[in-house]
């Protein structure tokens, strides 16, 4: 990595950073899976660097690198050691509805697919198509995923006894 | 009630996102150690799999002279003694790039025989030290959990404003324009700048500075105040142009003084496309 790229990336990190850091809070439910999703993917992104910002795209890259990870199994083996001390869940602000804190523990309680395919959708705004790309799946298996997902959190809402918040 | 759920969740995932943790500012330092530490691992399992292989070899001519009726017997080249030390001593993790995008989806496919090598002895064992105890303090200084909050320590050196302002929607502070005036972003729609505004901390009161919305992929950062201006610049990861506005309000402009060459050493500042 020349002089260059390295200026790059270090400003793509400090700007970019805290708004990858809401994609993977988001993503895995609990700030210290968020740090250590975030992480993991810049440092891959810089190993990538080069390659990768010729093609514009290292934020898509870094997104898209977090979902894979989120739903591989290299999350439920291993957590790096966190470059930082992010605050525990417990002391972030409450979420200001009973219905949105009440969706928060149900998006908890869904498998990491589905949890991922929803994000994608109701919160990176990607079609289902994009999606499919993104998680590296067919375009049935995304619409299948968010059936389900969708699905089981309309019968919690209706049911909220359901509410099981066992996390895959 | 389909959309109700989708209003919800998506509601639900803006709110939770903005309770997500702040990066340090010493991330990036951080990360380009870690990715420079884990690309020499590589290369070094690299090597001593060259290693291996050469071993290997040498063990199948020793077998095969043996096999031709040699009147010495063969010795076992005994691979165990030359399996590759260092990354394999803590034994492979399993950690591969299979969760990265496929670079032919974003980059030419790499010709690197890294590609297919897995990872394996993350972190060095300095790196992989256990969380430090209650009261100690990290590596990068930083204080644990256990230290009081700093407003409890020195009151008055933090202030609160509402995460959504009414009028402007969410905003996210950028800096300080004076002793009480706080730069603030808007966001035009999920992680997209809308306009920037000044927060007076005093009365509560907000005005607005200027539009900045971009386009898609398209992202503003790095706000600079000085000399009654704000200065910042728009970005998509291989360019970069500066802008310009009065802190008391007007239309962005990029200023007049910025060349590229005007910028010793290449600097951070790239022309436009």
């Amino acid at each position: 990595m020349v002089l260059d790229d390295e200026e790059l990336f270090v400003r793509f990190v400090a700007e970019r950073a805290d708004a990858l850091l809401r994609y993977g809070y988001v993503l895995t439910g609990n700030p210290h899976d968020a740090a250590d999703l975030t992480q993991e993917a810049l440092v891959r992104l810089h190993r990538a660097w080069p390659r990768v910002r010729r093609k514009e795209q290292p934020e898509s890259y870094a997104r898209m690198t977090m979902a894979r990870l989120h739903v591989s199994t290299w999350r439920r083996r291993r957590r790096e050691v966190l470059a930082w001390d992010p605050p525990d869940a417990e002391h972030l602000d409450p979420l200001p509805s009973e219905a949105e804190r009440g969706m928060w523990q149900m998006l908890a309680g869904l498998p990491r697919k589905q949890r991922a395919v929803l994000v994608l959708r109701y919160y990176e705004d990607l079609t289902d198509v994009e999606i499919a790309r993104v998680l590296g799946v067919s375009h049935g298996t995304v619409r299948s995923h968010a059936s389900l997902a969708l699905a089981r959190l309309r019968t919690t809402i209706a049911h909220p006894t359901a509410v099981d918040g066992s996390a895959q | 009630m389909s959309n109700d759920v989708e209003d919800i969740l998506r509601r639900t995932l803006e709110q939770a996102s903005i309770r997500a943790p702040r990066a340090p500012s010493e991330l990036s330092g951080q990360v380009v150690a870690r990715s420079r530490r884990r690309t020499a691992r590589i290369q070094a399992a690299v090597a001593a799999l060259a290693v291996v292989l050469v071993a290997g070899g040498v063990g199948v001519a020793v077998r095969g002279r043996d096999a031709a009726g040699t009147d010495r017997p063969a010795r076992d080249p005994a691979p165990a003694s030359v399996a590759p030390t260092g990354a394999g001593d803590r034994g492979p993790t399993g950690i591969t790039d299979a969760e990265e995008p496929p670079v032919n989806e974003v980059t030419p496919p790499p010709v690197s025989p890294t590609a297919t090598i897995t990872h394996s002895a993350e972190p060095p064992v300095n790196e992989v030290t256990p969380p430090p105890a209650p009261g100690d303090r990290n590596a990068a200084g930083i204080t644990d959990a256990a230290d009081p909050p700093v407003d409890q320590v020195w009151p008055g050196a933090v202030r609160r404003l509402p995460a959504r302002l009414p009028g402007v929607g969410r905003v996210i502070v950028k800096g300080a324009i004076d002793y009480q005036t706080l730069l603030l972003e808007s966001w035009e729609k999920f992680e997209k700048a809308g306009a920037l505004y000044a927060y007076d901390m005093a009365g509560g009161g907000v005005r607005r500075i200027a539009d900045i919305h971009t386009p898609k992929g398209v992202y503003s950062g790095g706000y600079q105040v000085g000399g009654g201006r704000i200065v910042w610049m728009t970005y998509n990861g291989s360019w970069t142009k500066l802008w310009s506005v009065s802190a008391g309000g007007g239309r962005p402009a990029r200023p007049d003084s910025y060349r590229p060459s005007a910028s010793p050493g290449g600097g951070h500042a790239r022309p436009g496309r």
